[in-house]
Protein backbone atom coordinates (compact mmCIF):
# COMPACT_ATOMS: atom_id res chain seq x y z
CA UNK A 1 0.00 0.00 0.00
CA UNK A 2 1.10 3.38 -1.03
CA UNK A 3 1.29 6.27 1.27
CA UNK A 4 -1.75 8.44 0.49
CA UNK A 5 -1.05 11.92 -1.84
CA UNK A 6 -3.13 14.52 -2.32
CA UNK A 7 -1.24 14.73 -5.69
CA UNK A 8 -2.94 13.24 -8.53
CA UNK A 9 -2.43 12.75 -12.81
CA UNK A 10 -3.75 16.05 -13.85
CA UNK A 11 -4.43 18.05 -10.10
CA UNK A 12 -3.48 18.29 -6.58
CA UNK A 13 -5.26 18.88 -3.78
CA UNK A 14 -3.95 22.04 -1.93
CA UNK A 15 -4.14 25.13 0.21
CA UNK A 16 -5.72 28.25 -0.86
CA UNK A 17 -4.30 31.31 -0.07
CA UNK A 18 -3.25 34.85 -1.48
CA UNK A 19 -4.58 37.41 -3.42
CA UNK A 20 -4.70 35.58 -6.82
CA UNK A 21 -6.75 32.59 -5.61
CA UNK A 22 -9.19 34.81 -3.25
CA UNK A 23 -10.08 36.35 -6.82
CA UNK A 24 -10.13 33.85 -8.53
CA UNK A 25 -12.59 32.23 -5.74
CA UNK A 26 -14.92 35.31 -6.08
CA UNK A 27 -14.68 35.60 -9.46
CA UNK A 28 -16.46 31.98 -10.12
CA UNK A 29 -19.75 33.32 -8.25
CA UNK A 30 -20.41 35.26 -11.52
CA UNK A 31 -21.19 32.28 -12.74
CA UNK A 32 -25.02 31.81 -12.00
CA UNK A 33 -25.09 28.10 -13.45
CA UNK A 34 -21.67 27.65 -10.87
CA UNK A 35 -24.22 28.33 -7.94
CA UNK A 36 -27.19 26.53 -8.82
CA UNK A 37 -25.05 23.87 -9.41
CA UNK A 38 -23.52 24.02 -5.72
CA UNK A 39 -25.51 25.33 -3.27
CA UNK A 40 -29.30 25.71 -1.96
CA UNK A 41 -28.73 29.49 -0.62
CA UNK A 42 -29.61 31.87 -3.35
CA UNK A 43 -27.32 33.66 -6.01
CA UNK A 44 -25.29 36.10 -4.23
CA UNK A 45 -22.08 37.68 -4.78
CA UNK A 46 -18.92 37.85 -2.66
CA UNK A 47 -15.55 40.45 -2.67
CA UNK A 48 -12.36 38.30 -1.73
CA UNK A 49 -11.75 40.21 1.30
CA UNK A 50 -15.12 38.56 2.59
CA UNK A 51 -14.13 35.15 1.30
CA UNK A 52 -10.70 36.03 2.98
CA UNK A 53 -12.79 36.70 6.26
CA UNK A 54 -15.10 33.66 6.22
CA UNK A 55 -12.09 30.93 5.31
CA UNK A 56 -10.18 32.37 8.42
CA UNK A 57 -13.40 31.89 10.66
CA UNK A 58 -13.44 27.68 9.28
CA UNK A 59 -12.10 25.79 12.17
CA UNK A 60 -10.92 22.22 12.66
CA UNK A 61 -14.63 20.82 11.98
CA UNK A 62 -14.50 22.09 8.88
CA UNK A 63 -11.21 20.67 6.17
CA UNK A 64 -10.97 22.90 3.05
CA UNK A 65 -9.07 21.99 0.14
CA UNK A 66 -7.86 23.94 -3.37
CA UNK A 67 -7.84 22.09 -6.19
CA UNK A 68 -4.72 22.72 -8.98
CA UNK A 69 -3.79 21.98 -12.26
CA UNK A 70 -0.63 20.25 -11.87
CA UNK A 71 0.63 21.52 -15.52
CA UNK A 72 -0.05 25.41 -15.00
CA UNK A 73 -0.95 25.42 -10.84
CA UNK A 74 -4.14 27.35 -11.58
CA UNK A 75 -6.69 26.92 -8.45
CA UNK A 76 -10.09 25.28 -10.39
CA UNK A 77 -11.99 24.82 -7.68
CA UNK A 78 -12.60 23.35 -4.19
CA UNK A 79 -13.21 20.46 -2.38
CA UNK A 80 -14.22 20.09 1.39
CA UNK A 81 -14.51 17.67 3.95
CA UNK A 82 -17.45 18.85 6.69
CA UNK A 83 -18.97 17.91 10.16
CA UNK A 84 -17.01 15.03 10.98
CA UNK A 85 -18.19 12.89 13.58
CA UNK A 86 -14.90 10.84 15.35
CA UNK A 87 -17.46 8.28 16.89
CA UNK A 88 -19.25 7.10 13.84
CA UNK A 89 -16.55 8.06 11.66
CA UNK A 90 -18.27 9.80 9.26
CA UNK A 91 -17.61 13.04 7.56
CA UNK A 92 -19.55 14.91 4.80
CA UNK A 93 -18.44 16.12 1.12
CA UNK A 94 -18.71 19.04 -0.95
CA UNK A 95 -16.89 20.23 -4.34
CA UNK A 96 -17.03 23.05 -6.83
CA UNK A 97 -15.36 23.46 -10.11
CA UNK A 98 -15.29 27.13 -10.54
CA UNK A 99 -13.84 27.30 -14.19
CA UNK A 100 -16.36 26.43 -16.43
CA UNK A 101 -13.71 25.47 -19.33
CA UNK A 102 -12.78 22.69 -17.29
CA UNK A 103 -16.20 21.41 -16.72
CA UNK A 104 -17.23 17.67 -18.03
CA UNK A 105 -12.91 16.74 -18.14
CA UNK A 106 -12.83 14.38 -15.48
CA UNK A 107 -10.84 16.84 -13.12
CA UNK A 108 -13.63 16.75 -10.39
CA UNK A 109 -13.36 13.24 -10.28
CA UNK A 110 -9.66 13.02 -9.53
CA UNK A 111 -10.28 15.30 -6.97
CA UNK A 112 -12.84 13.21 -5.18
CA UNK A 113 -10.59 10.58 -5.50
CA UNK A 114 -7.86 11.81 -3.60
CA UNK A 115 -9.86 13.08 -1.30
CA UNK A 116 -11.71 9.53 -0.22
CA UNK A 117 -8.00 8.52 0.12
CA UNK A 118 -7.67 11.42 2.84
CA UNK A 119 -10.70 10.50 4.10
CA UNK A 120 -10.33 6.65 4.42
CA UNK A 121 -6.54 6.02 4.78
CA UNK A 122 -5.04 9.23 6.42
CA UNK A 123 -8.44 10.52 8.95
CA UNK A 124 -9.58 6.79 9.24
CA UNK A 125 -13.34 7.83 8.45
CA UNK A 126 -15.82 4.69 7.42
CA UNK A 127 -18.29 6.85 5.70
CA UNK A 128 -18.05 10.15 3.70
CA UNK A 129 -21.97 11.41 2.12
CA UNK A 130 -22.95 13.80 0.08
CA UNK A 131 -26.34 15.33 -1.55
CA UNK A 132 -26.44 16.28 -5.07
CA UNK A 133 -29.28 17.98 -7.10
CA UNK A 134 -31.67 15.83 -9.13
CA UNK A 135 -30.95 18.25 -12.25
CA UNK A 136 -26.96 18.00 -11.50
CA UNK A 137 -26.67 15.16 -13.66
CA UNK A 138 -23.07 15.26 -14.51
CA UNK A 139 -22.02 15.31 -11.10
CA UNK A 140 -24.26 12.45 -9.87
CA UNK A 141 -22.17 10.55 -12.49
CA UNK A 142 -19.11 11.75 -11.37
CA UNK A 143 -20.19 10.62 -7.64
CA UNK A 144 -21.07 6.70 -8.60
CA UNK A 145 -17.86 6.64 -10.60
CA UNK A 146 -15.84 7.38 -7.44
CA UNK A 147 -17.93 4.95 -5.88
CA UNK A 148 -20.91 6.37 -4.33
CA UNK A 149 -24.12 4.80 -4.07
CA UNK A 150 -27.39 6.81 -4.07
CA UNK A 151 -29.07 5.73 -0.63
CA UNK A 152 -32.34 7.95 -1.17
CA UNK A 153 -34.75 11.17 -2.42
CA UNK A 154 -35.56 14.21 -0.25
CA UNK A 155 -38.71 14.16 -2.46
CA UNK A 156 -39.55 17.71 -3.90
CA UNK A 157 -36.91 20.11 -1.75
CA UNK A 158 -35.55 22.02 -4.68
CA UNK A 159 -37.20 25.37 -6.13
CA UNK A 160 -35.43 25.48 -9.31
CA UNK A 161 -35.91 27.17 -12.36
CA UNK A 162 -39.79 27.05 -12.05
CA UNK A 163 -40.05 23.75 -10.51
CA UNK A 164 -39.58 21.38 -7.48
CA UNK A 165 -36.32 18.99 -7.85
CA UNK A 166 -35.06 15.82 -5.63
CA UNK A 167 -32.33 15.91 -3.52
CA UNK A 168 -30.60 13.04 -3.61
CA UNK A 169 -28.68 11.70 -0.91
CA UNK A 170 -25.62 9.47 -1.78
CA UNK A 171 -22.50 7.64 0.47
CA UNK A 172 -19.78 6.07 0.12
CA UNK A 173 -18.42 3.28 2.96
CA UNK A 174 -14.30 2.38 3.53
CA UNK A 175 -15.31 -1.32 2.13
CA UNK A 176 -16.86 0.44 -0.98
CA UNK A 177 -13.74 2.13 -1.53
CA UNK A 178 -11.77 -0.52 -0.84
CA UNK A 179 -13.80 -2.91 -3.17
CA UNK A 180 -13.71 -0.20 -5.83
CA UNK A 181 -9.64 0.41 -5.74
CA UNK A 182 -8.99 -3.59 -6.02
CA UNK A 183 -11.15 -3.68 -9.60
CA UNK A 184 -9.17 -0.85 -10.27
CA UNK A 185 -5.73 -1.67 -9.26
CA UNK A 186 -4.70 -5.18 -9.79
CA UNK A 187 -2.37 -6.21 -7.02
CA UNK A 188 -0.06 -7.81 -8.93
CA UNK A 189 2.04 -10.38 -6.71
CA UNK A 190 5.34 -12.18 -7.23
CA UNK B 1 -64.75 29.12 13.10
CA UNK B 2 -61.30 28.71 12.66
CA UNK B 3 -58.82 27.55 15.92
CA UNK B 4 -57.22 30.63 16.64
CA UNK B 5 -55.34 28.41 19.54
CA UNK B 6 -52.99 26.83 17.63
CA UNK B 7 -50.44 26.27 20.02
CA UNK B 8 -52.58 23.47 21.92
CA UNK B 9 -54.37 20.49 21.85
CA UNK B 10 -56.12 18.34 23.88
CA UNK B 11 -53.37 17.36 26.02
CA UNK B 12 -50.28 19.69 25.37
CA UNK B 13 -49.15 23.09 24.61
CA UNK B 14 -46.66 24.63 22.96
CA UNK B 15 -44.60 27.18 25.17
CA UNK B 16 -41.84 29.53 25.34
CA UNK B 17 -39.15 27.92 26.84
CA UNK B 18 -38.21 28.93 30.14
CA UNK B 19 -34.33 28.59 30.58
CA UNK B 20 -33.97 29.06 34.50
CA UNK B 21 -36.65 26.55 35.07
CA UNK B 22 -36.04 24.23 32.40
CA UNK B 23 -32.52 24.08 32.68
CA UNK B 24 -32.14 21.86 35.68
CA UNK B 25 -34.69 19.29 34.18
CA UNK B 26 -33.03 19.20 30.74
CA UNK B 27 -29.43 18.97 32.80
CA UNK B 28 -31.50 15.52 34.90
CA UNK B 29 -32.81 14.00 31.06
CA UNK B 30 -29.05 14.13 29.99
CA UNK B 31 -28.60 11.43 32.59
CA UNK B 32 -29.82 9.40 29.61
CA UNK B 33 -27.04 9.46 26.92
CA UNK B 34 -29.04 9.47 23.59
CA UNK B 35 -30.69 12.20 25.06
CA UNK B 36 -27.27 13.82 25.61
CA UNK B 37 -25.78 13.09 22.10
CA UNK B 38 -28.66 14.92 20.39
CA UNK B 39 -28.53 17.58 22.72
CA UNK B 40 -24.49 18.59 21.34
CA UNK B 41 -23.98 15.81 18.61
CA UNK B 42 -20.64 17.54 17.71
CA UNK B 43 -19.55 16.54 21.20
CA UNK B 44 -18.94 13.19 22.67
CA UNK B 45 -22.06 12.45 24.76
CA UNK B 46 -22.02 13.19 28.67
CA UNK B 47 -24.45 14.39 31.17
CA UNK B 48 -24.95 18.18 31.33
CA UNK B 49 -24.41 20.11 34.13
CA UNK B 50 -27.15 22.59 34.95
CA UNK B 51 -25.23 25.56 33.93
CA UNK B 52 -24.26 23.70 30.30
CA UNK B 53 -27.75 22.79 29.79
CA UNK B 54 -28.56 26.77 30.15
CA UNK B 55 -25.77 27.07 27.61
CA UNK B 56 -27.62 25.03 25.12
CA UNK B 57 -30.69 26.70 25.29
CA UNK B 58 -29.08 30.18 25.23
CA UNK B 59 -27.20 29.10 21.93
CA UNK B 60 -30.65 27.92 20.70
CA UNK B 61 -32.29 30.78 21.27
CA UNK B 62 -29.72 32.88 19.77
CA UNK B 63 -30.27 30.66 16.41
CA UNK B 64 -33.55 31.28 16.73
CA UNK B 65 -33.32 35.45 17.23
CA UNK B 66 -30.51 35.75 14.84
CA UNK B 67 -30.92 33.22 12.20
CA UNK B 68 -34.38 33.25 11.10
CA UNK B 69 -34.05 29.94 10.11
CA UNK B 70 -35.08 28.42 13.76
CA UNK B 71 -38.20 27.84 15.82
CA UNK B 72 -38.04 26.51 19.17
CA UNK B 73 -41.15 25.54 21.34
CA UNK B 74 -41.31 23.52 24.94
CA UNK B 75 -43.78 21.49 25.53
CA UNK B 76 -45.55 21.28 27.90
CA UNK B 77 -49.22 19.09 29.26
CA UNK B 78 -52.07 20.99 29.35
CA UNK B 79 -52.71 20.36 33.24
CA UNK B 80 -49.34 21.69 34.63
CA UNK B 81 -46.44 23.54 34.02
CA UNK B 82 -43.83 20.51 33.81
CA UNK B 83 -41.47 20.57 31.01
CA UNK B 84 -41.94 17.19 28.90
CA UNK B 85 -40.01 17.80 25.27
CA UNK B 86 -38.55 20.74 23.11
CA UNK B 87 -39.63 20.43 19.46
CA UNK B 88 -37.76 22.50 17.28
CA UNK B 89 -38.17 23.36 13.56
CA UNK B 90 -34.52 23.94 12.41
CA UNK B 91 -32.99 24.58 9.16
CA UNK B 92 -35.84 26.67 7.67
CA UNK B 93 -34.50 27.33 3.89
CA UNK B 94 -37.29 30.14 2.90
CA UNK B 95 -36.45 30.00 -0.90
CA UNK B 96 -37.23 26.50 -1.01
CA UNK B 97 -40.01 25.90 1.68
CA UNK B 98 -37.79 22.96 3.79
CA UNK B 99 -37.07 22.32 7.19
CA UNK B 100 -36.35 20.04 10.03
CA UNK B 101 -38.36 18.97 12.54
CA UNK B 102 -36.50 17.90 15.77
CA UNK B 103 -38.65 16.09 18.56
CA UNK B 104 -37.53 15.71 21.86
CA UNK B 105 -39.02 13.91 24.53
CA UNK B 106 -37.48 13.57 27.80
CA UNK B 107 -38.86 10.40 28.93
CA UNK B 108 -40.45 7.41 27.72
CA UNK B 109 -43.70 7.97 29.96
CA UNK B 110 -44.13 11.50 28.41
CA UNK B 111 -43.05 10.30 24.30
CA UNK B 112 -46.01 7.53 24.97
CA UNK B 113 -48.14 10.17 25.77
CA UNK B 114 -47.58 13.73 23.43
CA UNK B 115 -45.06 12.58 21.07
CA UNK B 116 -47.84 12.00 18.69
CA UNK B 117 -49.92 14.97 19.70
CA UNK B 118 -46.29 17.29 19.41
CA UNK B 119 -45.92 16.33 15.78
CA UNK B 120 -49.37 17.28 15.07
CA UNK B 121 -49.07 20.79 16.28
CA UNK B 122 -45.23 21.00 14.41
CA UNK B 123 -47.16 20.06 11.34
CA UNK B 124 -50.11 22.52 11.13
CA UNK B 125 -47.73 24.84 12.57
CA UNK B 126 -44.64 24.37 9.55
CA UNK B 127 -47.49 24.11 6.95
CA UNK B 128 -49.75 26.47 8.02
CA UNK B 129 -48.19 29.53 9.81
CA UNK B 130 -44.83 28.84 7.90
CA UNK B 131 -46.49 28.15 4.12
CA UNK B 132 -43.82 25.21 4.20
CA UNK B 133 -43.91 22.99 1.03
CA UNK B 134 -41.99 20.00 3.01
CA UNK B 135 -40.47 19.08 6.24
CA UNK B 136 -37.95 16.23 6.84
CA UNK B 137 -37.10 14.12 10.57
CA UNK B 138 -34.18 12.30 10.98
CA UNK B 139 -34.20 9.19 13.32
CA UNK B 140 -31.26 6.34 14.11
CA UNK B 141 -31.96 2.65 13.24
CA UNK B 142 -32.46 1.92 16.14
CA UNK B 143 -35.16 4.12 17.69
CA UNK B 144 -37.84 1.99 17.13
CA UNK B 145 -40.34 3.93 18.74
CA UNK B 146 -38.95 7.44 16.38
CA UNK B 147 -39.82 5.26 13.24
CA UNK B 148 -43.10 3.83 14.43
CA UNK B 149 -44.23 7.85 15.38
CA UNK B 150 -43.36 9.16 11.96
CA UNK B 151 -44.96 5.81 10.36
CA UNK B 152 -47.99 6.84 12.47
CA UNK B 153 -48.09 10.58 11.12
CA UNK B 154 -48.08 9.54 7.65
CA UNK B 155 -44.30 10.58 7.04
CA UNK B 156 -42.73 8.52 4.18
CA UNK B 157 -39.58 6.84 4.52
CA UNK B 158 -37.06 8.40 2.08
CA UNK B 159 -33.10 8.01 2.85
CA UNK B 160 -31.22 5.27 4.22
CA UNK B 161 -27.58 6.56 5.08
CA UNK B 162 -25.74 3.14 5.74
CA UNK B 163 -23.69 3.00 8.74
CA UNK B 164 -24.50 6.60 9.92
CA UNK B 165 -24.68 6.82 13.23
CA UNK B 166 -23.16 4.72 16.29
CA UNK B 167 -24.70 3.63 19.33
CA UNK B 168 -24.46 0.81 21.41
CA UNK B 169 -20.96 -0.62 20.40
CA UNK B 170 -21.94 -0.87 16.58
CA UNK B 171 -23.05 1.33 13.61
CA UNK B 172 -26.36 1.91 12.40
CA UNK B 173 -28.08 3.33 9.32
CA UNK B 174 -29.57 7.28 9.66
CA UNK B 175 -33.44 7.33 8.93
CA UNK B 176 -34.95 10.32 6.80
CA UNK B 177 -38.42 10.70 6.91
CA UNK B 178 -40.69 13.22 5.01
CA UNK B 179 -43.76 15.17 4.44
CA UNK B 180 -44.88 17.08 1.71
CA UNK B 181 -47.79 19.41 1.82
CA UNK B 182 -50.06 17.86 -0.20
CA UNK B 183 -49.81 14.99 2.06
CA UNK B 184 -50.41 16.78 4.60
CA UNK B 185 -53.58 18.18 3.35
CA UNK B 186 -54.84 14.87 2.63
CA UNK B 187 -54.42 13.04 5.63
CA UNK B 188 -54.66 15.84 7.98
CA UNK B 189 -57.25 18.40 6.97
CA UNK B 190 -59.31 16.12 4.67
CA UNK B 191 -59.34 13.25 6.59
CA UNK B 192 -59.60 15.29 9.91
CA UNK B 193 -57.33 14.28 13.14
CA UNK B 194 -59.14 15.02 16.23
CA UNK B 195 -56.45 16.16 18.80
Amino acid sequence: MTTPTLKGKRVRLGRIEGEQDLESWAGWFRNVEYQHLLDVEPPHLWSAGQIQTWLEGEDDRSILFGIRTLDDDTLIGFVTLDTPDWTARTAWTSIGIGVEARWGQGLGREAMNLLLGYAFETLNLNRVSLTVFEYNQRAMRCYLRCGFLEEGRERLAVQRSGRRWDLVYMGILYEDWLRLKKREEPVISS
Amino acid sequence: MKDHFIFESRELRLTPLQIEQDAPVMAQWSQDLEIARRLRSDRPARPLSVSEARKVFEVWLKEVETSNRNTLFALRPQEDDRLVGFLRIMGILWLHGTANFDLLLGNEEDRMRYADEALVLGLNYAFEELNLFRVSAQVPEYDVAGRALYDRARFTLEVRQRQAVFHEGRTWDRLQFGMLRPEWEVFYRREGVAL
